[in-house]
């Protein structure tokens, strides 16, 4: 049942998540300009990271009250799902204020991405629900409907729980538990061709990183990249090492990219969304295996059998990041 | 006061290693053979080498003699002390022999280089005789320094030292009180020996070596930090957490640092900004400035990130 969305709704503690599908720049601002007004108006602080000609449009109808703004150019807030979440928690760091919630127009950037690409932001949309659970913020990420695909829009109102049609909240009878969304979507990674190069299993960290040096190395890996490749396989390995586990490896190369595949015979919690927090001032479990993802180009964790199975895709020789 | 010793550039004939290019042997490390100097900036910096450098010549069976300035310890029970030595396996039972360098002046009061040379050769001869591996000497020479002629003396004694001691019957460590003299004449005094020491490593492992360091004050890390070291580097961090004032950790020869020690060292920052004071990162490779920024530990309170090092 739709129901009107004014300046009280969506204040309770935690985080609310709405799309809003829109096919013109009026429907834009027709949700937009209420949502931003509303929020600057209640000395919230006010976040649009949406396209630059979103942000154009969104300054035009504002007028002096866009001074208030904050904007970023969504390309550049968070090129992967990690770093996005990064530049989420960040962005609240810095302007949060007691007792105030906070307002985000968030739009990614959908169009030019390959098809693993797409998947892992829709993921991360659903994942929005859980990583930012708790937080004080209101987020409506806007779809244009001219320009993203069928698939996306139709992945959005499985990932928001809500959509807003200018000021009116619709509820998303298609949404979806983000756990169950995300074991929906199949598996990640394929597993590693039968030519990969093999260690173990072990439990011993020095022998992954000299296989991970080695293998990094052979793949024409040089200085910085060499090192951090390095310690995102000895990182995301340490994570199934932790659980007591036994890691084999296998390594191998496609144009661009040079892949890990970490697999543990043993149980390994592996929750989702693990790794997509940055570490805190309090250790957590999921520290290294957010380093691993921050350093790779994506990186896809999932049950196997009776164990688990991380897969890292790093920038390869030729890849200018 | 400091006096000036040397010019700029000034040569000493004898000089071992004009460049003063040294190789660092660390104290527990000496053989018979070696003459090394120690150039040293407080009382607990010497405290802590001289110590290592006793225990060790009684675990080796050396003959450990102290050559004694005035203000010196007059015996080997106060030389202990010095050391801060409570007591000794065996005791010392004419294991420690304290010589005052007063016997060695002329009646003008200069050093005797060849005069000392001779006893010392004798000493390093009787050793031997009595069973002993070697002959360990060490003293505060410098403490005997009053002008420039006095600096050439020693530069002659240490000359003789470097030729006598190469043939592997006794070894010599020689300190100097860098807070007693000129950069130019602890120059010259450093390139008079092959090598220099430095305190036994807090951490030795096949992987990891940390080394306490005293100017400035804070920890040289070597090797590879991961699950299976972080332990050690959480203990050298602990040896360092009393001290007053900044301490700086130099990294240049880190191999490999994970998360886990990184976050070691950020809690320590943390801690050093609890006292007011910082901890800097030295040498750190690139890799691992950039891992810091990403994560945000850059804004760590306490954190200072020095120059890094290149690969």
């Amino acid at each position: 049942m739709p129901t009107e969305a004014g300046p009280g709704d969506a204040e309770g503690a935690g985080f609310v998540h709405h799309a809003c599908l829109y096919g013109s720049d009026a429907e834009f601002l027709a949700m937009a300009v209420p949502f931003v007004r509303d929020g600057l108006a209640a000395g919230e602080p006010v976040l649009a990271a949406v396209t630059p000609a979103s942000i154009e449009l969104l300054r035009g109808a504002l007028g002096e009250r866009a001074y208030a703004l904050d904007t970023a150019e969504t390309a550049g807030f968070g090129r992967r799902p990690v770093e996005r979440v990064r530049a989420f928690l960040r962005y609240h760091e810095s302007r949060s204020r007691p007792g105030r919630r906070m307002r985000m127009l968030a739009e990614p950037v959908w169009t030019g991405k390959t098809a693993r690409q797409v998947a892992e932001w829709k993921r991360m949309e659903s994942g929005l629900n859980v990583l930012l659970a708790g937080l004080p913020v209101w987020m409506i990420c806007p779809y244009d409907l001219r320009a993203v695909p069928a698939d996306v829009a139709e992945a959005a109102c499985a990932t928001h729980p809500g959509r807003m049609d200018g000021r009116r909240l619709i509820p998303c009878p298609g949404y979806a538990d983000p756990a169950a969304y995300v074991a929906g979507t199949g598996p990640q990674a394929a597993p590693a061709p039968a030519a990969a190069a093999r260690l173990g299993p072990t439990a011993r960290v020095a022998a992954v990183r000299l296989f991970a040096r080695e293998r990094a190395a052979g793949a024409g890996l040089t200085g910085e990249r060499l090192e951090l490749a390095v310690l995102a396989v000895c990182e995301a390995a340490g994570y199934l090492l932790a659980a007591g586990a036994r890691v084999a490896l296998r390594a191998w190369e496609e144009p661009g990219f040079l892949l890990w595949e970490l697999h543990s015979a043993q149980a390994c919690p592996l929750p989702a969304f693990a790794g997509f927090r940055p570490p805190g001032v309090a250790p957590d479990p999921e520290d290294g295996l957010w380093l691993a993802r921050s350093l790779s180009e994506s990186l896809d964790a999932e049950a196997a059998g009776d164990g688990a199975r991380i897969t890292l895709r790093v920038a390869g020789r030729g890849f200018l990041p | 006061m400091p006096f000036h010793c040397l010019g700029p550039g000034e040569i000493i004939p004898g000089m071992v290693h004009a460049n003063g290019v040294r190789r660092r042997v660390h104290v527990g490390d000496l053989q018979p053979g070696d003459h090394a100097c120690l150039l040293f900036g407080s009382d607990e910096e010497r405290a802590s080498i001289l110590r290592d450098f006793v225990l060790g010549g009684l675990d080796a069976e050396d003959k450990i003699l102290y050559l004694s300035a005035e203000e010196d310890p007059p015996g080997p029970a106060a030389l202990l002390d010095r050391c801060r030595l409570t007591s000794v396996p065996g005791g010392l039972a004419g294991r420690v022999e304290v010589v005052r360098l007063a016997e060695f002046l002329s009646r003008r009061g200069d050093l005797e280089p060849a005069a000392l040379m001779r006893w010392l050769r004798g000493a390093a001869q009787r050793s031997r005789e009595e069973g002993y591996r070697a002959l360990r000497v060490a003293g505060d020479l410098g403490a005997a320094l009053r002008d420039e002629h006095d600096v050439r003396t020693l530069l002659r004694y240490e000359t003789l030292l470097a030729e006598e001691f190469s043939a592997g019957q006794a070894l010599a460590v020689c300190q100097y009180d860098i807070r007693r003299c000129e950069p130019a004449a602890l120059d010259a005094f450093a390139s008079a020996h092959a090598r220099s020491v430095e305190a036994d490593p807090l951490v030795r492992t096949a992987d990891l070596v940390v080394v306490r360091t005293y100017r400035p004050q804070g920890l040289r890390i070597e090797g590879v930090i991961d699950t299976d070291s972080q332990r050690h580097l959480r203990d050298a961090l602990r040896s360092v957490a009393a001290v007053r004032g900044d301490v700086r950790l130099e990294m240049s020869r880190v191999e490999f640092l994970d998360l886990g020690g990184l976050r070691l060292l950020m809690t320590f920052a943390r801690a050093r900004a609890a006292r007011h004071c910082t901890v800097e990162l030295v040498g750190l490779l690139p890799h691992l400035s950039q891992v810091i920024t990403l994560i945000g530990w850059d804004r760590t309170p306490g954190l200072r990130l020095g120059a890094v090092h290149a690969y």
